[in-house]
């Protein structure tokens, strides 16, 4: 007997999801993860000026944007043989930082939580379908608080990111060959007392909670296993031409390192609503086979 | 509980009467206190329904202060869908749109955040065992039921980068596809403050004043450009050779002239804007936003959209 559960909206995410999972004597056969929503941002950005890249493609997504405006950043400082500032450098990677703090936080309590934690009965959160929830009362209890904590850090975040940016999201100042604002005393110090906020939040809230789930849900680490191969691109620019990664980059394949070939790596539409044509990707909602607006790789 | 029984029962609980008296008055009025606070506590109900769009406006607003978020859903609004805050998910979800839909209908305020493309198949919000629910469907489905349709960021306003050109997904306002009234809070990003202060201006008092482009003039009513910190640098001549220095910044393409939004004293979480950040105002509350505003950085009496 095979049964589709068409599991959808998948709730709680940047964007629009829906889970079809076609179950065969109790197996599941298949799962595609469908993202139902395009906008088409590749056509958007051709046949414009470069120096529109920064801005427009922090309009990708709102909770990781500045990680879009960063790489358009970086692109138009090769592109223009731009040379860093020190200065220029640290900024931009509070900066990507700050976003990053922001990012981190709210997935974890706002977009994550609900999925182990009973929240209050009560709008936003009415009629949660919590299948597993684990926690004792008191544990429970703690957890929705941290959740409440979580709103004011997060902004804490945003603002460190508006303060060097101008504004959060999709801040102005870290683009093509450095940054606009000057790092003052007076913002120095409004970011550090805000960091030191946050730096609390996450010792004393954010790592025990990750810590508490972890334990209790210890078994989830077995579902779905792959073998660990895992790849890091780098991360947090420094350099005249950001040439170095404060966090490298490489590929752990078992008890092997190497670095990443970025050649061997391939953006595909075999199950995504495209299809080429003349070397273009166009969208092609009636493709047989395909589910799905989003690529992979 | 009517004025005058509320004076006699403080009058009857005298603290002359004694220590006992005292604090037996402060019990009897925190009933009352409360359940006048109570009766008070109505809010607004709302349906949010994402679109196309980049779901910035909802990171915006979680960046709100004073309220924060937290009390802004639990003192302001009754968020009853939303899909990025709600707990439910799947058949749980659309049972909980539905119910809201049945029960506020004619109550609720409908948010549409982001452009409804007129390819339908572009945007489908949710599927169901009946088949999918494209956005153009949903929005005229609730949009038919809501006492306030507000249109929040650039996309559900104008079509904004969802729309932009070539525009694939013929992705258009929510108010060409409503056949009524749209409030339009636009911004790419929305300020948490002209969507939390809309909202709380039609809890409190109704439907806002509205320019000729349905926004809230309490927000959008003056250009950039009059309330401009830098004005005086425009009105000398006195122009930014590059980003990052103090003078005007028309030079480096701010388009703050023909675009209206309060960010010179709203300032983006109340410490900055753009202009602050010595970087040009892209236009982004305008309704030819991005097209009209790109290229960025060339200077509006050169740009050939205008």
């Amino acid at each position: 007997m095979s049964q589709t559960i068409n599991f959808s909206p998948v709730t709680r995410l940047s964007g629009l999801l829906s889970v079809k999972v076609v179950i065969d004597d109790g197996w599941i056969k298949e799962a595609n993860a469908k993202g139902t929503m395009f906008r088409g941002y590749e056509k958007i950005m051709q046949g414009r000026k470069v120096t529109d890249a920064v801005y427009l493609t922090q309009r990708v997504c709102g909770i990781c944007s500045l990680a879009h405006g960063a790489v358009g950043s970086y692109l138009l400082d090769e592109l223009y043989g731009s040379t860093l500032s020190q200065r220029a450098q640290y900024l931009r990677n509070i900066m990507l930082v700050a976003d990053f703090l922001q990012n981190h936080i709210r997935h974890f309590y706002f977009f994550s939580l609900p999925d182990f934690v009973e929240f209050p009965n009560r709008p936003p959160w009415q009629n949660q379908n919590l299948v597993d929830g684990r926690l004792k009362p008191k544990d429970n209890q703690r957890l929705v608080g941290h959740y409440f904590d979580a709103v004011k850090v997060a902004q804490e975040a945003h603002e460190i990111l508006a303060l060097f940016g101008g504004k959060a999201p999709h801040q102005h100042s870290f683009v093509q060959g450095g940054v606009a604002v000057a790092p003052t005393a007076d913002k120095i110090n409004r970011a550090q007392a805000l960091l030191a906020n946050i730096l609390q939040f996450i010792r004393e809230k954010l790592i025990p909670d990750t810590e508490l789930l972890a334990q209790v849900y210890n078994d989830y680490f077995k579902i779905g296993v792959t073998p660990k191969r895992l790849i890091s691109c780098g991360l947090f620019k420094f350099g005249e031409q950001n040439q170095d990664d404060f966090w490298p980059r490489g590929v752990i394949n078992g008890r092997q390192f190497a670095q990443p070939d970025v050649d061997k790596i391939e953006e595909t539409v075999a199950n995504s609503w495209f299809e080429e044509e003349d070397g273009q990707l166009e969208p092609a909602p009636d493709k047989p086979g395909a589910y799905s607006w989003t690529k992979s790789v | 509980m009517k004025r005058n029984e509320f004076i006699n029962l403080c009058q009857n609980y005298s603290p002359y009467q004694g220590n006992k008296g005292h604090s037996s008055l402060t019990h009897k009025i925190l009933a009352e206190v409360s359940s006048y606070h109570d009766s008070q506590t109505e809010k607004l109900p709302v349906i949010w329904l994402e679109t196309n769009c980049s779901c910035d406006n909802n990171i915006s607003i979680m960046n709100t202060t004073y309220p924060y978020l937290d009390r802004f859903l639990e003192e302001t609004i009754d968020l009853l869908y939303s899909n990025t805050f709600m707990a439910a998910q799947g058949q749980d979800a659309v049972n909980n749109l539905k119910a809201a839909a049945n029960k506020k209908a004619g109550q609720f305020t409908l948010v549409v955040e982001g452009a409804i493309p007129l390819q339908e198949e572009y945007n489908v919000v949710f599927i169901t065992s009946q088949g999918e629910v494209s956005a153009l469907e949903a929005v005229k489905w609730l949009g038919g039921l809501a006492k306030y349709v507000v249109a929040l960021g650039t996309c559900a306003s104008f079509g904004g980068p969802s729309a932009a050109r070539p525009n694939l997904s013929q992705s258009v306002a929510v108010s060409e596809v409503l056949d009524r009234e749209v409030i339009n809070v636009s911004g790419c990003p929305v300020n948490a403050d002209w969507f939390v202060g809309t909202l709380a201006h039609l809890l409190m008092y109704g439907r806002p004043e509205l320019d000729n482009r349905n926004r809230p003039t309490l927000f959008y009513g003056y250009t950039i450009h009059r309330h401009c910190q830098r004005r005086s640098y425009f009105d000398n001549g006195n122009f930014a050779e590059n980003l990052g220095e103090i003078e005007c910044m028309f030079s480096q393409g701010c388009v703050g002239p023909k675009t209206r939004a309060d960010c010179p004293y709203r300032k983006w979480i109340n410490v900055n804007w753009p202009v602050e950040a010595n970087t040009p105002c892209i236009g982004c509350t305008n309704p030819d936003f991005p097209d009209g505003s790109t290229p960025f950085f060339t200077p509006l009496s050169e740009n050939s959209n205008e």
